[in-house]
């Protein structure tokens, strides 16, 4: 079983670009690729944190709803956290480390200000559609 | 030896027992001014702190004119016949004269009457000194009388050899008692007067240190004043990142004036695309310019940038964290903007639409940051006080994050047009909204430098303005003049 997923995740990871992080991959990042994975948007996020609020709310308002993960509630939460810090500070966000993070259709997008760039440019919207979120 | 000192010290006290008792008296029946009107003339009519510096200067003319006094005393002016100075010729003759060089105004009488002291065994010196004084005094005397004096003054002169007790008996001679109590009295009028300048001094210092720090005050609100560019009445306690914003942010209206009047003419003169592509691409760096500014401001102070100090208050009435809504720039344009194709507007208003969608987002986000501060601060503390403002400054330090994003927000927003828009309609469409914001700014100064008859006849508007923005309205009204 342990092994299944592992072969499976590092399978996505190279599929999903990831490149080099897969080759390192380890289990926080390996649990972030299974999560991300099982819905068309998922989001992970701080309970108490109110920019998560915040971008859980522009997907709801969007008409998707969204897989959160809760990651000060989540078991492994704090390794999901140092792997996701890890995997932002690689994609070159403006803030590396922030929550909330977001995964579209298993592919990560980023934290809130590449969210919202991408909505104001058109991108989210056609990538909510290609991961089946949105219909219309 | 020994006993001179003695005597000095014991007369040292003794004339420094003696002013205080003197000046209540003197003070209560002004008898150093009733001298000066006798013995001078009647232009010594001064207050009282003149008379001090009067009398000041009175002693150093006295010591500017002593050569020719000592000469024959031809020059001598009629202040030289205040009782006073007698002594001090007496002191001040060859023998001492070294010495009067070095004698200071201040402690001049203090001294002067302990060296008269121990000059006093010297019984030839002293007769000799009187000798000499005789016909001096007799000239200024004399010169008085033709200068128009009082004969009062005539009479007072000669006695005035006999003045030290001591002298008078070494010396023979009978002491006149009242002659005495008048010297008695000049000593301590000098000495009231050099306390009255001492005083007047320090009241001077002290007046320029006040002025100073009025000046001081003065360009530190002056130079408030220069950063805010009459957007708003200064805080009294602006922080410096504050303050350091609202003069960046100066700097980059005046950019924005310019940046405008470019694009203007560039329009009007019908630039080519390339050329006007440079002035575009200009102003949308000028544009970026300000998001920089603003997140250093944001992390130096937060409360300054959202609550727009910064702004103009009618900019103030649109404020949406720390900045304008972006969906308000899309109404701005959708009026102005003429002969958009059918894509182009689908795109506006596909961006209208996901810009709202943002801003409510991160409305919500907001809303829950203050939901969450309320109820830590509500909260009674669980374990100590501090801890619950540890846990509440954390709260307040993620509003940074919320100016960040809107400000992101706006900043994509005017990228986005600048994609969907031609570089001729961006133009045109940076334009628009530049006048815009400009007319919003003039509106608030207007609204501000509006007559005060107004603001004194309208209640309502009276209740709700403070009293900082009347006079910041004064003061604009009057600058418009």
């Amino acid at each position: 079983m342990q092994y299944q997923t592992e072969s499976w995740g590092s399978y996505k990871m190279s599929s999903l670009g990831f490149g080099g992080l897969g080759m390192v991959a380890d289990t926080g990042l390996l649990r972030i690729e299974s999560l991300a994975s099982e819905s068309a948007v998922v989001i992970f996020s701080v309970s108490t944190c109110c920019m998560c609020h915040a971008v859980k709310g522009l997907f709801r308002g969007m008409g998707v709803s969204p897989a959160v993960h809760e990651l000060d509630l989540h078991p492994y939460g704090g390794d999901i956290q140092r792997a996701l810090i890890r995997l932002l500070g690689c994609s070159g966000s403006s803030s590396p480390g922030s929550l909330p993070v977001v995964f579209i259709g298993g592919k990560l997008v980023g934290a809130m200000d590449r969210v919202m760039a991408s909505h104001i440019n058109g991108s989210l919207v056609p990538l909510l559609k290609d991961a089946g979120a949105l219909w219309l | 030896m020994a006993n001179h000192r003695m005597s000095e010290a014991t007369n040292h006290n003794h004339n420094h027992h003696l002013p205080y008792s003197l000046i209540h008296g003197l003070n209560n029946n002004h008898p150093s001014s009733g001298f000066i009107n006798q013995d001078g003339s009647s232009s010594f009519d001064f207050g009282e702190l003149e008379e001090a510096i009067v009398l000041q200067g009175v002693k150093y003319r006295n010591e500017e004119a002593k050569p020719p006094l000592l000469g024959g005393g031809g020059g001598a002016t009629t202040l030289e016949m205040f009782p006073s100075w007698p002594i001090r010729t007496h002191q001040t003759l060859p023998t001492e004269s070294s010495k009067s060089g070095g004698e200071s105004s201040d402690s001049g009488s203090a001294n002067f009457s302990g060296k008269a002291e121990s000059q006093q065994p010297e019984s030839p010196m002293s007769s000799k000194h009187h000798l000499m004084l005789q016909p001096h005094h007799n000239n200024m005397a004399n010169s008085s009388s033709t200068s128009g004096l009082p004969s009062t003054s005539r009479t007072l002169a000669p006695p005035k050899p006999s003045e030290d007790k001591r002298k008078a008996t070494t010396s023979g001679k009978q002491l006149d008692a009242k002659t005495l109590r008048r010297l008695a009295q000049n000593r301590e009028a000098a000495r009231k007067s050099r306390l009255r300048k001492k005083a007047y001094v320090q009241q001077l210092e002290s007046s320029r240190i006040k002025l100073s720090q009025l000046e001081q005050e003065l360009q530190r609100a002056r130079s408030q004043g220069l950063f805010m560019g009459g957007c708003g009445p200064p805080g009294p306690n602006i922080t410096s990142g504050a303050a350091i914003f609202d003069m960046e942010y100066g700097r980059w209206l005046e950019d924005d004036n310019r940046h405008m009047s470019e694009i203007r003419t560039g329009l009007q003169a019908h630039l080519s695309d390339n050329d006007l592509r440079l002035i575009v691409d200009g102003y949308i760096a000028h544009f970026d310019e300000i998001f920089r500014l603003k997140a250093v401001a944001a992390k130096a102070d937060v409360f300054h940038l959202i609550i727009g100090t910064w702004m103009s208050p009618a900019e103030r009435c649109f404020i949406w964290m720390a900045g304008f809504r972006p969906s308000d720039l899309i109404k701005i344009l959708v009026s102005q903007m003429d002969l958009l194709t059918e894509q182009q507007l689908m795109g506006i208003y596909s961006l209208q639409h996901s810009s709202q969608q943002a801003e409510e987002a991160l409305s919500q986000g907001l809303e829950q940051l203050q939901q969450s501060l309320i109820d830590t601060l509500a909260a009674s503390p669980v374990i100590d006080g501090m801890q619950q403002m540890a846990v509440a400054l954390g709260k307040i330090s993620n509003l940074e994050g919320f100016i960040r994003q809107a400000d992101n927000l706006r900043q994509q927003t005017v990228h986005q047009l600048r994609r969907i828009l031609t570089v001729r309609q961006a133009a045109r469409c940076f334009l628009v909204i530049g006048e815009y914001y400009g007319r919003l700014r003039a509106l608030s100064s207007l609204w501000l430098s509006r007559p005060r008859e107004t603001l004194m006849s309208d209640e309502t508007s009276c209740q709700t303005t403070t009293d900082l923005q009347i006079v910041q309205s004064s003061r604009n009204h009057f600058s418009n003049f």
